[in-house]
Order: C-alpha cells, then structure tokens, then sequence
C-alpha cells in the first residue's frame, strides 16, 4: 500500500515536471506572472523598510524639551531623567541632559558666523540658557503625559515644559506618519490583491487550454487527484522558478542600489536591511510562490473537474 | 455484460440522438453498431462510460446501474472499457509511449510492468518505432493506432471503438479491424460503432443497425449489410 502510494506520487511528481518542461511557453509565462507577485510583494518588503527608516527619522527629530530653574544641579536633573525613566519605561525612546554649557555651545555653533546673535549674546554678558532634557517619546500621546508628570511632579525645580508650543507641530508630524503608514498598508494589499487575482487570471488561462487534456484524463479512468496533483505540481514548479528568478533580481539590484538609497535617506542601508531579513523575505518569496502557484492550478483545475 | 433498459437520449437542442433502446451484449461478442452519421452510435458509447447521462432509462455494466455509481466507480467503469474515440483523444503533452503508460499508470501498475507491457502493445500496432514522437507528429493511421494502443494496454474487458476507420485509407482500415479481431480473439468483448460498409464486411458477429436513435435491426453478420 505504502509503496503504491509512493509510485503513484513519484509518477505525479514526474508529470509535473514533465508537463512543465514540454508546455515551455505557457510554463514561463505562469513563471513571470508569478515572479511579478512576488517581486511586487518583495518591492513592498524593501520599501517597508524604507519609509520605516524615513518616518522614524522624522519621529527622532520631534522631542520636548524641559527646562530647569537656574543653579538646579546636573545631579538633581539626573535623578528627574531616572524617576521618568523608571515611570515611562520603554516609551521613552531617548533622554538626556543638556547642560546650558552645552546648550551654549550648540547655539554658537549653530549661529557661527551670524554677528546678530554674537552681539545678542555679549549684551546679556552671561550664559542665558538653562540645563534641560530633551525628551524623545514614541507615540504622540505620551508627549501630553509627560509634560503634566513633569509639572505635577517637580514643578519646584522646574522652568518650562516647551511641549505646549509644539503640540501641533508634534501631532502633525505624528498623524502624518501614521498615515502614510496606512496609506503603505492599504496601497500593499490592494496591489498585492490584484496582481494575485491577475496571476489568478492567466494561470486559469493555461489550465483553460489544457480543458480537452482534462477531459482525456477523465475518460481513461483517472481519479481526480490524479488528474489535479500533476498539474499542481506544474504550478509549484513554476511558483518556485518564478522566487528563484526574482530572488536572482532583488539581490544584486538592492547591492548595487544600496549607495543611491542611502544618498536619498541618510542612515538606511539596503543593504543591511535585506541581509538582517534576508530569512523572512525568503520565506515571503518561496512560500508565497508556491503558495500562489498551488492554488491558483488547483482552483482552475477543479472547476474543469467539476464538469 | 451491457444493458441498455428503454434507453432514450434528448440532448438540450431537442435532439432526440437515441429512442427507447433496449439492448444486451454478452461477454466475448464482437458487436458492429452501425448507422448513419447522427444516427445515435456515439451517444450509445457515450452512455455506457457515464460521459453522457440518459435522459430515461438505465445502462447497466456488469449488472450494475452506471447511473447509480458514484465517482470512485466511475473512474473503475472506465478502466475496466477501453474507448478509441473518432477524434483519437490523445494526450499532445505526452509521447507516444507517454500516452500508452498514462493508462497503467492510472490503474496503479509497476514501473516494471510498464517498461514490459507498453513496448509490446506498440510492437502489436506497429508504433515501435515512433515511441518518442508526439501526437502531432503522427499521421491520421498513426493516431488511430496509438488510440487502440491506448485502449488495449491494461487489457479492459470491453473495447468499444468510434468509427475507426475514420479519415483512414482502406489499407490503415484493414489493418485496424485486423487488430480488433485479433483482440477479440484472446477474449475481450468488442464494439466498433461505424458507418463503413468496409468495416462491416470485414467484421465478423453481431450487426446492430441503428437508425434516428433506434434500432431497426439486430442480426448475425452477412457480407452484403445494407442499412
């Protein structure tokens, strides 16, 4: 019993094979329908990647600021940071202490050459800036709840919390990203659903023509799983070309294209990102071509099996 | 072996292709259906192998109803009936010896069994020669063999035939009915549907003729059949 059963599946597996080395242009066109799915979906990986990379450098560069009291201590502001740190935790992206050391020097730098603000600076005659922390947060609403922690809780030592000027600034930013995250999110699957259903389409075409062969199959005496096993073996064989032959595109492209990207958005390697999820986007690519080719052929084919 | 109980077949143009036929074929006949072109022969065929359901009636295999059997059965009926079908129906995707081990390999049978069989079956019908072509690289004779090839290879217990000799010249027709009656020879029933007098007369047994969907005569072969 076992060993009809393994003849009977290493006969399916040849005639897959055989029908996909002998039907060669049907076999290539159901390869580069397929290889366009996945090179889609792939595309849609990387550029996940991508705007994950810009939108985080964007969320970086939105923080609050809170400014202590003249002469507050470097050490009480770092008992502040830590209490923030132990109540806020992981959302907390990034804290630090600027000293108005610091904060000098980074205003000097920043306006070198400006005689406007060099004169401003040597009529106050001192230091004006105040030691702060320049909190970075990861969801909008977080920047609210800080602010009023801070003011609630060390209101004695402290100055200002800048977050109430740049409320709409922050939530701009914030909804902006998220909606482009939507919009990458919602744009991904309806391009993803109709390449599919476009792949759907002219794998059902090349089964449509096999409609008579079917037919013969039938009328022979052949079971259904007989019939439908080799052709969607066929369709696996083709599913798995089709991640070879995107994989052999994606690869060289994202090395030699990983300059030119990084030129465009400072601190993204392509690169490096493809090689950190080079596993998944394997795994995306193969399982998802022999995925679509599986059952794409068996669909079409049960439906002449039906008649 | 094959009943056919007050058959009658109408197809969905109000074709009426057979009318109220009852017929029986007993294990081991050699039975020539013929008719004119539309005169109910390959719906007769069609019928017994479940391709077609009659409209009233039942057809019996075996003493069993083919309408009653389920799809397990259906796909056994079939193996179990050899068809050479008018229009060859071959496999284009498969070689000549593809298309002759497909069936083998439909009804379970050892590669070894295979590597024996098919190149004998294809000695038999003379396509040795031709194992590695492709359907439509053979001529019209060449497909007809091929078909009975096909047919006889697991040695079903009835082969049914549909016009033959169609688009073949009188020295590939003799050779076909050559074939037929030798395989009826070792045992197995056949049934060859045709409107070709040659065929006829070089057929031996029993004749059924049949006429818009109905039998107007059923006898013993003589030479000069006139329908």
């Amino acid at each position: 019993m076992i060993m009809s059963r393994l003849t009977s599946l290493k006969r399916v597996l040849l005639f897959g094979w055989t029908n996909f080395k002998r039907a060669r242009e049907s076999s290539w066109i159901t390869v580069l329908v397929i290889a366009v799915v996945i090179f889609l979906v792939s595309a849609l990986f990387l550029l996940n990647g991508l705007s994950q990379a810009v939108i985080n450098q964007v969320q970086e560069r939105v923080s609050i600021a809170a400014y202590f009291q003249r002469g507050t201590a470097v050490s009480e502001i770092a008992v502040i940071r830590d209490d923030l740190k132990d109540h806020f935790g992981d959302q907390i992206q990034d804290i630090k202490i600027v000293s108005p050391e610091e904060a000098l020097s980074h205003f000097l730098d920043r306006y070198r050459g400006d005689p406007l603000y060099q004169r401003a600076l040597e009529q106050v005659g001192e230091n004006p800036f105040l030691a702060s922390l320049d909190i970075t947060l990861g969801e909008v609403h977080l920047y609210a709840e800080v602010a009023d922690y801070l003011t609630q809780h060390h209101a004695d030592i402290l100055s200002k919390v800048d977050y109430h000027h740049r409320e709409d600034v922050i939530e701009r930013v914030f909804n902006t990203t998220s909606r482009i995250q939507w919009f990458g999110v919602v744009a991904a699957l309806l391009l993803t659903v109709l390449v599919v259903l476009i792949a759907f389409s002219s794998i059902r075409v090349s089964i449509h023509a096999a409609r008579s062969e079917i037919e013969t199959m039938k009328l022979v005496g052949a079971s259904s799983w007989f019939i439908k096993a080799p052709f969607v073996v066929q369709g696996m064989v083709s599913g798995l070309f089709a991640a070879l032959l995107v994989i052999l595109i994606i690869l060289p492209a994202s090395y030699f294209l990983t300059p030119s990207v990084e030129s465009l958005v400072p601190g993204f390697n392509l690169w490096e990102y493809l090689s950190e999820n080079i596993v998944w986007l394997l795994a995306i690519q193969i399982i998802g071509a022999l995925f679509l080719g599986f059952i794409s052929t068996l669909l079409a084919v049960q439906r002449y099996l039906k008649k | 072996m094959i009943k056919f109980d007050q058959v009658s077949k109408l197809y969905s143009n109000s074709c009426l292709a057979l009318d109220n036929i009852n017929l029986e074929i007993k294990q081991g006949e050699f039975v020539t259906i013929v008719g004119k072109s539309g005169a109910g022969k390959t719906t007769l065929i069609k019928l017994l192998i479940r391709e077609e359901l009659p409209t009233e009636g039942q057809v019996y295999f075996d003493g069993q109803s083919v309408l009653e059997m389920n799809r397990r059965q259906i796909c056994q009926l079939r193996q179990r009936i050899g068809v050479v079908y008018q229009d060859y129906k071959l496999l284009p995707q498969q070689t000549v010896y593809g298309n002759v081990a497909y069936v083998l390999s439909v009804i379970g049978a050892s590669d070894s069994e295979i590597e024996r069989d098919v190149p004998r079956v294809l000695e038999i019908v003379g396509l040795a020669d031709k194992t590695d072509d492709f359907p439509h690289q053979l001529s019209g004779g060449e497909k007809q063999r091929l078909a009975i090839a096909r047919a006889l290879i697991h040695q079903p217990e009835v082969i049914m035939a549909d016009e033959p000799s169609g688009n073949l010249d009188p020295y590939n027709t003799w050779d076909i009915i050559e074939v037929l009656n030798k395989i009826h020879q070792m045992g197995t029933t056949v049934v060859v549907a045709t409107h070709d007098k040659d065929v006829i007369a070089q057929t031996e047994g029993r004749v059924i003729a049949l006429n818009q969907g109905r039998i107007i005569r059923d006898d013993y072969q003589t030479r000069n059949f006139v329908f």
